[in-house]
């Protein structure tokens, strides 16, 4: 609070359209839809994911199995529902991260521009020279299989995305007349950032995230996919996709398809509101 | 040049981090087996691994930028030879997909942008799904559809033959297609139409210039420019998104090469082929940058 | 008379958020053969709207009533065959910001000789040739150098001029200018002003100039129009309309420009801002403003009428001409 009593965040209003928010609703409820699979898949699974019934392998949607089963016998509906978590657990992690590392750097590029800019600008450049997916099999063969290396170097491989991005609207936003008449009245570089400017960036800060945790997914699920990430007999979608692949081979699709269309919907689902959300923006990311 | 900082510690941060895995290279050399004294000196000698990090890291851009990059820990013969027959499959590969993200999302977004009514949404619609499938969901739905359903293309495997080897290789570029179509469809149209909309057209349309002129020479003439840009990126990333593709399909290409490498821990394999990555990444990144500077006299190369 | 472009009852709506506003109401003006008339207005009110329905370069979704013709023959229906002869051999547009009306990616001489080659047919060589000699008359410096280079290589004054002399080159019977010399420095105004004045009186070109300028429109054209609100308030010929302007809003403007000799304790601004045609009510658009309106003046929309050699659209007319000229011989 200023001696002139103004209040923290100017804050623009911003107005939603009555078809975009169709678009918006929808795409809530279908992410919500897969929030609740992630937290209580495996509760409502109406089987065990991992219950093997070599007797039942590979038998299309029915009643009993509204996906079917898979090569051993599995209940397909009750495996994608399980893979929700480790699914969208990681790209979640990737998202945040990337997003909170990104923005942090996007907004002190901005703030203090000069030298640490060019610095951390020119550090950002090199790393676009590694597509995600590079950085995250290298970290594999560094690390290890599993979850963590993937998910750290997906992390290293995203931030510089946001941080180009947060740092042209951060720019933009410094250079607006009420961030001179904040500094003029003696408010420090930090609290403007923090208390002004951050607000009046939240939505494209919002749709990087979102945006952010396609990407994530994609690349994530791709490297699950590949045998390098998460192991089997973890149902995580990717490896689903990976492990239908020989049934369908047999005709039956079934493990490939549902977990593909999960995988599709969540991914369709989260772009459209990132681009509901924030404005427009041209960033070139790698698709694997 | 940018691009050469870049490939140097791109090869730094390569050899580097290899050099920093726990577990050592005696460990995949042997496969895990124990292994005696001599033995172990005699690995540790042949593969220089005790030699200080710096010495081993010139040692190995030495011999690297003459095409000697060691031998594979898994084959026990050079990277080169491993290498070598899996270039072929990876170049038809990634150059069909890449004609095939220009000509298709230059032209499907170009259309959407001149032409609204149904065909525009149709394409907009399309896109929306392209770009939310992921590469390995794609190609496995295309196996599943058009080999194993309808049987138009062969499932597995790179075919022998030039003629052979397309076919084969038809599908996978599809599949790694299809993400970067949508995306340099969708590009394309949100230029053409910011062209559309400039003054400069406008005053073309007034000195009673056709249209169709107006918009070859006028409009996509310059749209083309951030598409170009863009299409660039997106056709380095396909190389590798190849990995995906290769490995999906069973193709012998430098892609499943490095899936392979990584699952067995062959490190020199893995410094060979990520190195060459970076580098394909560089180089067309400057080949695109040559053709904007044609293209767009405002743009000098530095 | 046989007016080379006339408007009868123009009218324009364009699409503002779904819904069509009105940006022109009932416009109607002629202008003759060589004849230089100046469209002045503030900002809002229509006078580039009108320069782009006479070229029909109106934004998708707009709607037209009312007619345009040009040598007789209809603007508004012509057909596209029609229509681009129109643009070529009939009018001729010069836009405000040269830089943004030319396209940057190709030499400035793609640009000039492109009508000629495109619509006339003639070949590249000769087409250079003349445009190097339209070049030198518009005053541009080594013009054969000129056409390999960029427009964002040249200076603003210097691209204007090239506009002019890609104008001229299609000789066309009516040039348009809208703005043409805003977005250059004061001393260059000058200089393209002239130049374009020179040219057109040479060739015999009719000229429709829009401007905000009122001593401009004096110095260039033979009659200046007034526009507020999107429509015609006044219609005189500029020299009288100095001396006896017949419309209260031309009388404030006159008076609102500083001068260089009086030293006025404050600058006679009008009060309130421009309004735009959108924002218009039913009546006069001026009346808010106007110091000298009366309740009759907001009751029903103005009807631009004959007048003492002009036209005015001011329901008071008669009464307030005297004092009206009385007030700009004061100043």
């Amino acid at each position: 609070m200023s001696a002139l009593g103004i209040r923290a965040g100017y804050r623009r209003r911003v107005r939603f359209r009555g078809a975009n928010n169709l678009v918006l609703v929808l795409c809530g409820v279908v992410l919500a839809a897969i929030a609740v699979c992630v937290v209580l898949g495996s509760v409502i699974a109406p089987q065990d994911p991992n219950a093997v019934n070599l007797q039942i392998a590979l038998q299309g949607p029915s009643l009993a199995h509204l996906f079917g089963t898979d090569a051993t016998g599995r209940d397909i509906f009750s495996r994608v529902l399980a893979g929700a978590r480790p699914s969208i657990l990681g790209p979640i992690l990737i998202a945040v991260g990337a997003t909170g590392l990104g923005t942090l750097i996007g907004v002190a590029a901005a703030w203090k521009r000069g030298v640490s800019d060019a610095l951390l600008s020119r550090g950002m450049e090199i790393l676009f020279a590694f597509p995600g997916l590079l950085m995250a099999m290298m970290a594999v063969a560094i690390l290890g299989r599993g979850l963590t290396a993937p998910v750290v170097a997906l992390t290293i491989a995203n931030t510089p995305w946001v941080a180009r991005i947060i740092r042209s609207v951060a720019l933009r936003e410094r250079s607006l007349p009420y961030v001179a008449a904040l500094t003029v009245q003696g408010f420090s570089g930090f609290t403007i950032c923090v208390r002004h400017v951050l607000p009046n960036i939240s939505r494209t800060i919002w749709a990087q995230l979102a945006l952010t945790f396609t990407y994530g997914m994609t690349d994530l699920l791709a490297i699950n996919f590949l045998g390098l990430g998460v192991q089997p007999p973890t149902p995580d979608w990717g490896v689903l996709v990976n492990e239908g692949q020989d049934s369908i081979l047999q005709g039956a699709p079934w493990e490939t398809l549902f977990a593909s269309v999960f995988i599709v919907l969540t991914i369709v689902a989260a772009t459209a509101l990132s681009a509901r959300l924030g404005e427009e923006q041209t960033s070139v990311r790698g698709r694997a | 040049m940018h691009g050469v900082v870049v490939v140097l510690v791109a090869s730094v941060v390569i050899f580097g981090s290899l050099f920093l895995a726990p577990g050592s290279p005696i460990t995949a050399l042997t496969a895990g087996r124990p292994v005696d004294a001599h033995t172990r000196a005699l690995l540790e000698a042949r593969y220089d691994l005790n030699a200080p990090f710096v010495v081993q890291y010139v040692h190995w851009l030495g011999h690297a930028v003459r095409g000697d990059f060691g031998t594979s820990y898994v084959e026990s013969e050079s990277v080169t030879a491993v290498m070598a027959p899996r270039i072929a499959t990876t170049l038809i590969l990634v150059t069909m997909c890449s004609l095939l993200v220009i000509v298709a999302g230059m032209l499907s977004g170009a259309v959407a942008a001149l032409k609204r009514g149904p065909i525009g949404t149709a394409i907009v619609v399309a896109e929306a799904i392209g770009l939310g499938v992921p590469t390995f969901v794609a190609s496995l739905l295309l196996i599943a559809i058009f080999s194993v359903q309808l049987h138009w293309f062969p499932v597995f495997g790179s075919g022998s033959g030039f003629i052979d080897e397309v076919w084969h290789l038809t599908l996978p570029s599809v599949a790694l297609a299809l993400g970067s179509v949508a995306y340099i469809g969708r590009l394309t149209q949100a230029s053409v139409e910011g062209e559309l909309r400039k003054e400069h057209v406008t005053t073309a349309t007034a000195r009673g210039l056709p249209r169709g002129r107006v918009i070859r020479r006028h409009v996509l003439r310059n749209a083309a420019i951030p598409v170009t840009t863009a299409s660039g990126i997106v056709i380095a990333y396909l190389v590798v998104g190849a990995a995906v593709v290769e490995t999906a399909f069973s193709l012998n290409g430098l892609g499943s090469l490095l899936v392979s490498s990584i699952a067995q821990d062959d490190f020199p394999v893995i410094q060979a082929v990520s190195l060459v990555a970076v580098l394909a990444f560089v180089v067309i990144g400057f080949v695109v940058d040559v053709i904007c500077a044609r293209l767009d006299p405002r743009i000098t190369l530095e | 008379m046989n007016l080379l472009l006339e408007a009868q009852g123009l009218g324009v709506e364009v699409l503002v958020e779904n819904a069509l506003r009105p940006v022109l109401r009932d416009i109607s003006f002629g202008v003759a053969n060589g004849e230089a008339v100046a469209v002045v207005g503030e900002s809002g009110s229509g006078k580039s709207m009108t320069a782009r329905a006479i070229g029909r370069l109106l934004p998708p979704g707009a709607r037209v009533t009312g007619q345009v013709s040009f040598l007789g023959e209809s603007v508004l229906e012509m057909s596209a065959d029609a229509l681009r002869t129109y643009r070529t051999n009939g009018i001729g547009m010069i836009f405000q910001d040269p830089r943004a009306s030319i396209n940057p990616v190709l030499p400035v001489g793609d640009f000039l000789t492109e009508a000629l080659t495109t619509m006339r047919g003639i070949g590249r060589q000769e087409a250079r040739q003349r445009v190097v000699r339209l070049l030198d008359d518009v005053g541009v410096s080594r013009p054969e150098a000129r056409l390999r280079q960029f427009p964002h290589e040249l200076s603003g004054g210097l691209l204007q001029r090239v506009m002019i002399a890609a104008v001229l080159a299609m000789e066309p019977k009516l040039i348009l200018a809208d703005e043409p010399t805003t977005a250059l420095d004061v001393t260059t105004q000058s200089d393209v002003m002239s130049i374009l004045d020179e040219a057109r009186r040479d060739r015999g070109m009719g000229l429709i100039l829009i401007t905000h300028d009122l001593e401009l429109a004096a110095a260039v054209c033979d009659r200046t129009l007034v526009m507020y609100g999107g429509r015609i308030m006044e219609d005189q010929a500029s020299s009288r309309l100095h001396d006896a302007p017949l419309h209260p809003y031309t009388a404030a403007l006159l008076a609102s420009r500083p001068s260089l000799t009086r030293q006025p304790g404050y600058l006679d601004a009008i009060p309130g801002r421009p309004l735009s045609a959108v924002e218009a009510p039913e009546g006069c658009p001026f009346a808010d403003r106007c110091a000298l309106a009366m309740p009759k003046c907001t009751d029903r929309p103005p009807v631009l009428r004959e007048f003492r050699g002009g036209r005015t659209s001011c329901i008071r007319a008669e009464t307030l001409a005297p004092s009206l000229a009385r007030a700009q011989e004061a100043s």
